[in-house]
């Protein structure tokens, strides 16, 4: 290990923490130690419980049970301000500043937040100390609209030195940055390792922990499977730590017998992300009729982006989307996606699946308006609606208390099967289903997984987006892996297993 | 220490919930004014005699009817614009360019029988394309509608005054600012006004509720990616919901010069604010368009109420303002009542 590391004293200790959500446990008795002045990589795919654990650390949630040690005193913060007290930061996935303030002012405002007064000849004589000494290239006079995410982490990192940050925590800091800016940021980590603070680095890339971290604490299901050197992993450990030892899965796609002609074909396209950069990079598919295509990945590679580019909710920058022959450069939207006969389960079902102040029978019709099925010239026959409602309600088992009540008042598990029973009752020749099992309990989610293998022998095309690998090999009969923006494969049957999948999905190599 | 926790409603609230949290900011809204008017030396007997008196005769029902529906139909527009998440603030700007419309057919075109039907169309055609601006502008550009619409009354009144200083001024009018006095054929009756109140209600109800316009712009209300995902364009639906808004206060501002003073005059005498109660009353009504006709007619009591109080106990002007502030949050509360519940933790 670098000399940085003072393995004689241990700056965080977790010993036994557990904490569990209703139906989960996110942490069960993680124990691991971090010593002084290292950094420290947490790794582990979605919902491994990485998250949940830092924000224990930080004070944003509580264990249930089991406890922390700091520096050898257990822990008693109870909040982030609690958690600043004993020297802990955390940088966040996608930090935010006040937009109308300059960096400057952002910065003053939360050191006043924390009890440190400092005048603005100080501060920005402290900006440029700290700009030399750790290579954080800053703009203190630049109003918070004008700063890419990548400049925004560099003040947020500017903030943790100027709050004497004992403990820095860096959730997924490199899902936001250019390849250029990754390198600066570990410039960085290795540089404040050395000043004596203690990094503990999220990710799921396997290159970037192998890189950057001394050493490597891998979780999965919230579990804490080891603690490892980097000097002494291969990839190939890792990704079997994080996925599991058990025997490869292989893929057990029913046949679907032969795939018909193509229906919906990407050809290199460019999408961007809310914040303006590039999400999808040079993404190309061809998806065919009675085929379902699997498409997995650590969340947050772009595979939102691009299910919202081939639904038409996104728009693509270069390239083209091409739907039953139809070819678009640019003004495919969701209305034409719809008449294409494209369906779309979003990934985000609250705040685009539903419309939530509109009640359940409005809600099962939210997208099928357009037609003349609920609509006689021009008046919409809500009679006709609430038939429709009621049916759909009785046979995909949505639990509602009526068909008039807010659509809101459901449950996450029962909005998830009305929005996927509206979007499969449309007949689509083209169905983007992105995680449409999640949240439901295992005997629902197996009947919307037979609902589109029955979808599929029907011919209709599927592109199935999944966080759940089991999911995927079970339903598909090709699988690509995003990763960073870019598609990988898609690989056909017969040369997929999950650990290759797994291993793709951290490293980006297939 | 025991403290108050928020949170979101996980089941719609029952309706005795609904009624109790309708009255009860209200009933706290009228306590509030009770213990004012006292503090004022106004006697609160007094004042409420003196409002019901505004109920007693024929003659009086007619004055707060009248009061009622420059309100009125603004707010009719509002529930619409609202609903749609549009954030109209500027129907009393919009009003004011339906005075001008039906100002100038009633001066400038001899049409007859038409004559009316022509004001209420002019009317509305104006109203819809001030609201036009702010609608393009927030659709195409993100430009907040809050700021733009508040700015265009200004610039509304500042037109209308313009026009009764300069252009349009009756040379006749000794010292008076005003127009000529509107001709017979341009005055509308209580008949034409309830007439088109109820064919304007049905319009609006038809649109908002059985007509696929109306639906997605609840969506819209409900959330921009909602709306997109369902196939709508929030561009078309911002602007159509400007243009159905502003062409409803401009029909406010018609029946103001049409039914109520027969001639223009500069704006501050024109409107006492009528756009900006209907804000109340759309709230009020919880943006249903036939609740919006029982609030209109509250709110026209209570400003014919005012006027009353005003010349009998010597009550401020600000005062009726006052009460209309404190009814938009009682309207408030009840809307915050509905989705939230507050506990109390120890």
């Amino acid at each position: 290990m670098r000399d940085a590391v003072n393995t004689s004293r241990i700056a965080v200790e977790f010993i036994e923490v557990t904490k569990k959500y209703p139906g989960v446990v996110a942490n069960n008795r993680v124990s691991f130690k971090v010593y002084e002045g290292e950094i420290h990589g947490l790794l582990g795919e979605n919902g491994a419980g990485k998250t949940t654990l830092m924000k224990i650390l930080y004070g944003l949630e509580h264990p249930d049970e089991g406890y922390i040690k700091i520096y050898g005193r257990i822990a008693g913060h109870r909040s982030p301000r609690d958690a600043l007290r004993e020297g802990i930061v955390m940088v966040q996935q996608y930090p935010s500043l006040i937009d109308r303030l300059t960096v400057e002012e952002n910065i003053l405002l939360e050191l006043l937040g924390a009890g440190i007064k400092l005048g603005r000849e100080r501060l920005r004589e402290a900006l440029r100390r700290i700009g030399e000494e750790y290579g954080l290239k800053l703009r203190p006079r630049a109003y918070g609209w004008q700063l890419s995410m990548g400049e925004k982490q560099r003040v947020e990192l500017a903030k943790a030195i100027l709050l004497n940050a004992r403990i820095l925590i860096l959730d997924e800091p490199t899902t936001i940055l250019s390849p250029v800016e990754v390198e600066s940021l570990f410039r960085f980590v290795r540089r404040v390792s050395e000043k004596g603070v203690t990094v503990l680095f999220i990710t799921h890339r396997l290159r970037e922990a192998l890189e950057v971290c001394d050493r490597i604490t891998i979780l999965r299901r919230g579990v804490v499977v080891g603690t490892v050197e980097s000097s002494e992993a291969t990839p190939a450990r890792l990704v079997e730590m994080m996925f599991g030892s058990t025997p490869p899965q292989e893929l057990k796609a029913p046949s679907t017998g032969r795939p018909g002609g193509v229906v919906l074909k990407a050809h290199r396209i460019w999408v961007r992300g809310d914040q303006g950069a590039w999400a999808v990079r040079d993404v190309s598919l061809t998806l065919r009729s009675g085929e379902i295509m699997g498409i997995v990945g650590v969340s947050g590679n772009g595979q939102r982006e691009l299910a919202e580019a081939l639904a038409g909710l996104r728009r693509v920058e270069r390239g083209f989307i091409e739907v039953d022959g139809a070819r678009f450069s640019r003004g495919y939207n969701p209305r034409i996606a719809l008449n294409l006969g494209v369906s779309y389960i979003p990934e985000d079902r609250i705040g685009v699946g539903i419309a939530r102040g509109l009640s359940v029978a409005e809600n099962t019709v939210l997208r099928d308006l357009w037609w003349n099925k609920f609509v006689r010239r021009g008046i919409i026959s809500w009679g006709r609606v609430r038939e429709h409602a009621s049916r759909i309600i009785s046979s995909y088992g949505v639990k509602a208390p009526g068909l008039d009540v807010p659509v809101e008042s459901l449950s996450g598990g029962n909005i998830q099967r009305l929005i996927v029973a509206r979007e499969i009752e449309r007949n689509p020749r083209i169905l983007v289903a992105h995680n449409p099992t999640s949240g439901l309990d295992v005997s629902a989610a197996n009947k919307i997984r037979r609902m589109l293998v029955e979808m599929s022998l029907k011919g209709t095309g599927i592109i199935l987006f999944s966080d759940d690998l089991d999911e995927v090999l079970s339903l598909s009969s090709r699988v690509a892996v995003m990763y960073a923006g870019r598609l990988l494969g898609p690989l056909e049957r017969g040369e997929i297993n999950s650990r290759r999948l797994g291993y793709a999905m951290a490293s980006g190599v297939l | 220490m025991p403290r108050l926790r928020v949170a979101r409603r996980t089941s719609p609230p029952s309706m005795a919930l609904r009624v109790e949290a309708f009255i009860l900011p209200l009933l706290v809204v009228f306590a509030i004014y009770a213990f004012l008017l006292e503090a004022w030396h106004v006697s609160v007997v007094k004042a409420v005699e003196i409002i019901g008196m505004q109920l007693a005769s024929g003659d009086s029902l007619r004055r707060v009817f009248m009061a009622s529906m420059p309100i009125f139909f603004p707010a009719l527009g509002l529930v619409i614009a609202f609903r749609a998440g549009v954030w109209n603030i500027g129907a009393e700007g919009q009003l004011l360019l339906g005075m001008i419309g039906a100002t100038w057919v009633a001066l400038f075109a001899n049409l007859g029988v038409l004559t009316i039907p022509a004001m209420v169309l002019l009317a509305m055609l104006l109203g819809a394309l001030w609201a036009l601006i702010p609608g393009l502008l927030r659709g195409l550009l993100g430009v907040n509608e809050v700021l733009t619409t508040l700015m265009l009354n200004y610039a509304a009144a500042y037109l209308l005054n313009y026009l009764v200083e300069e252009p349009w001024r009756d040379p006749h009018g000794y010292g008076f600012i005003k127009t000529r006095e509107f001709p017979g054929r341009a005055e509308i009756g209580l008949t034409g006004i309830i007439l088109l109140a109820t064919i304007l209600t049905v319009a609006v109800v038809v649109v908002a509720r059985y007509m696929r316009i109306g639906f997605y712009m609840q969506v819209l209300g409900s959330g921009f990616k909602a709306a997109t995902y369902a196939g709508a364009s929030p561009l078309h639906l911002i602007v159509a919901s400007m243009l159905m808004s502003g062409a409803l206060a401009g029909v406010g501002g018609m029946i103001v010069v049409s039914g109520i003073t027969g001639m223009l005059m500069e704006a501050g005498r024109m409107s006492p604010g009528y756009g900006y109660t209907a804000i109340i009353a759309a709230w009020l009504a919880g943006l249903n368009p036939i609740g919006v006709i029982l609030s209109s007619l509250f709110l026209g009591l209570l400003v014919e109420s005012g006027f009353a109080l005003q010349s009998s106990l010597g009550l401020n002007v600000g005062a009726t303002m006052l009460l209309e502030g404190l009814l938009l949050l009682a309207a408030a509360a009840y809307r915050f009542m509905e989705e939230y519940e507050v506990r109390v933790e120890p």
